[in-house]
């Protein structure tokens, strides 16, 4: 009887919101900011569902804003010319609680990938129009997201140097040799 | 298979009659409507901005947004028991001054002897005063029903005023919730195009409007004080220089026929009034005016309205004779603002659209 109780209790289902709540606290961009905030972020997100074989977005096509995974499987996939063949090439493959896109909020370059669904897939998606407008209404909570989304990017640009410095030197061992 | 065929195209047809009957029964009244949301609208663009001002004070946003549109309603409040006074004595002098039948008739007699005396023959027949006391016999008559039309106007005016302020409150404080009903519809191949699109329309739309808005607002504010410093100086004795001002602000929503319309009204007043230099203050009033509306286009609206929602003078000729005939003089005020909400929409969908192709 207790381990039943306790079992049953142990299996009771999150709300809806504290499930996306959860995701939208497991991005990176979002991870600092307190419950309340998270609710605010939580009014501008515009929850979508996609069948399998739907494209999320298309390579080339103008960023407009980031998508966090609720449920299913996305492929992101990059186009590449060779010759007079097309090739698709799958770099990586997204699931529950993953996001993508997240640069797209500061600027309206082309994606550079396609987001397709292999599977039935429930996404948040968070976008440049809505953070212009939260940094408007709530000058705070804008300005830590986009803080985030700098700092983000400043990772990615180390990360990036690092890359290239090895790579450098590796070149000039070659070089040498 | 025959007879479903017939009996489709039957149903068919009897849906679309019914449906055209219905829609032309229904728009007249859908006019009234259309004509509220649309200025609800407007006033949503204007004053979005002071909402999100309020809500940077952490101010929830339901509050920030009652408490704008009770500013909004004591503005007017206090406009109207300005006003309403000062509209009622401009009617009684226009009264009292055709009553002044004996004056004005000596002052046109006296002016025609005069002509009389210089020309060689009898030029100007002797009947104009006869013909000046018919047109005030007339006006007299008409005076009170055109007074009586007005008031029944400016109630039917309140009464709409007060449904665009209730709507423009919920579009206020429900933006985001209208927003995203509106993108729910839209499906998921067309969803990330019609969101970038909206925001962006959104966007302009609201500088271009608030644009208008200010420029209009200057127009006024600097009417005003051309003609307070020519009564000033001059002791022209102008009456009503704020509603001068407020009429002519308004009417500079009227390209190129509104900066006319607006001066009339001040120079009908110095004409009233007869200063002891009336020509000298009459050219002085078109001055005024003529300054003002050289400030407007060269300075007031290139910088706050600019040049991305500029109108064909032909589309803005077109667009005024329509809004007229729909809604007189208040479709003509707010037609050449509606054709550039309508050029800004389809410019950003067409500009953006094709972005989104294969």
């Amino acid at each position: 009887m207790t381990s039943v109780l306790w079992r049953s209790i142990g299996r009771k289902e999150k709300t809806r919101e504290e499930i996306m709540m959860e995701a939208l606290h497991n991005v990176n961009i979002f991870r600092n900011l307190s419950h309340k905030e998270l609710k605010e972020v939580l009014d501008l997100v515009y929850q979508r569902v996609y069948k399998k074989g739907d494209y999320i977005f298309k390579q080339g096509h103008p960023g407009n804003g980031m998508y966090i995974i609720l449920k299913g499987t996305i492929q992101i996939i990059q186009e590449k010319v060779e010759g007079d063949t097309k090739k698709e090439e799958i770099l990586v493959t997204l699931h529950s609680g993953d996001f993508l896109g997240e640069i797209s909020l500061l600027d309206e370059a082309p994606r550079s990938a396609s987001a397709y669904c292999t599977e039935l897939t429930e996404v948040l998606g968070f976008f440049r129009g809505d953070l212009l407008d939260l940094l408007n209404r709530k000058p705070e909570l804008g300005s830590k997201i986009v803080l985030n989304i700098a700092r983000v990017l400043g990772e990615r640009l180390r990360v990036t140097n690092q890359l290239l410095a090895e790579l450098q030197e590796k070149q000039q061992k070659e070089d040498e040799s | 298979m025959s007879l479903t065929e017939n009996q489709r195209f039957i149903t068919r047809l009897i849906l679309f009659i019914v449906l055209a009957a219905g829609f032309i029964l229904i728009l007249p009244r859908l006019q009234t409507i259309i004509t509220v949301i649309v200025i609800s609208i407007l006033m949503f663009t204007l004053l979005d901005p002071f909402v999100d001002k309020l809500e940077r004070f952490k101010i929830p946003r339901a509050l920030s947004a009652l408490m704008v549109i009770l500013v909004i309603l004591l503005l007017i409040a206090f406009g109207v028991s300005r006003i309403v006074p000062l509209v009622e004595n401009a009617a009684q002098q226009i009264s009292q001054s055709f009553s002044v039948e004996n004056t004005l008739n000596d002052r046109v007699q006296s002016g025609i002897d005069f002509l009389n005396s210089k020309l060689p023959v009898n030029a100007i027949t002797t009947d104009i005063p006869e013909k000046i006391n018919e047109l005030t016999e007339n006006l007299k008559q008409k005076l009170p029903g055109l007074l009586m039309g007005a008031g029944k106007g400016l109630i039917n005016a309140f009464s709409g005023f007060f449904f665009v302020l209730f709507i423009t409150f919920f579009f206020l404080k429900d933006e985001r919730a209208i927003k995203k009903g509106i993108i729910r519809l839209v499906p998921n191949k067309h969803f990330e195009m019609s969101l970038n699109i909206m925001d962006k329309i959104q966007r302009q739309l609201s500088s271009y409007l608030q644009g208008l808005f200010l420029a209009a607002t200057s127009v006024g504010v600097t009417s005003i004080i051309g003609l307070f410093l020519v009564n000033t100086i001059f002791d022209a004795g102008i009456n009503y220089i704020v509603l001068i001002g407020i009429w002519a602000g308004f009417a500079n929503l009227i390209p190129y026929v509104g900066p006319t319309a607006g001066a009339i009204p001040a120079i009908l007043s110095v004409l009233m009034s007869q200063p002891p230099n009336t020509l000298l203050i009459v050219v002085l009033v078109i001055g005024v005016f003529a300054f003002v509306q050289f400030l407007d286009n060269t300075f007031i609206s290139p910088y706050l309205v600019g040049k991305s929602v500029e109108l064909h003078p032909l589309i803005v000729f077109i667009v005024l004779i329509i809004g007229g005939n729909l809604m007189g003089l208040l479709g003509m005020m707010f037609a050449v603002p509606v054709a550039g909400i309508i050029k800004v929409t389809f410019g950003e969908i067409i500009t953006n659209a094709p972005k989104y192709q294969t």
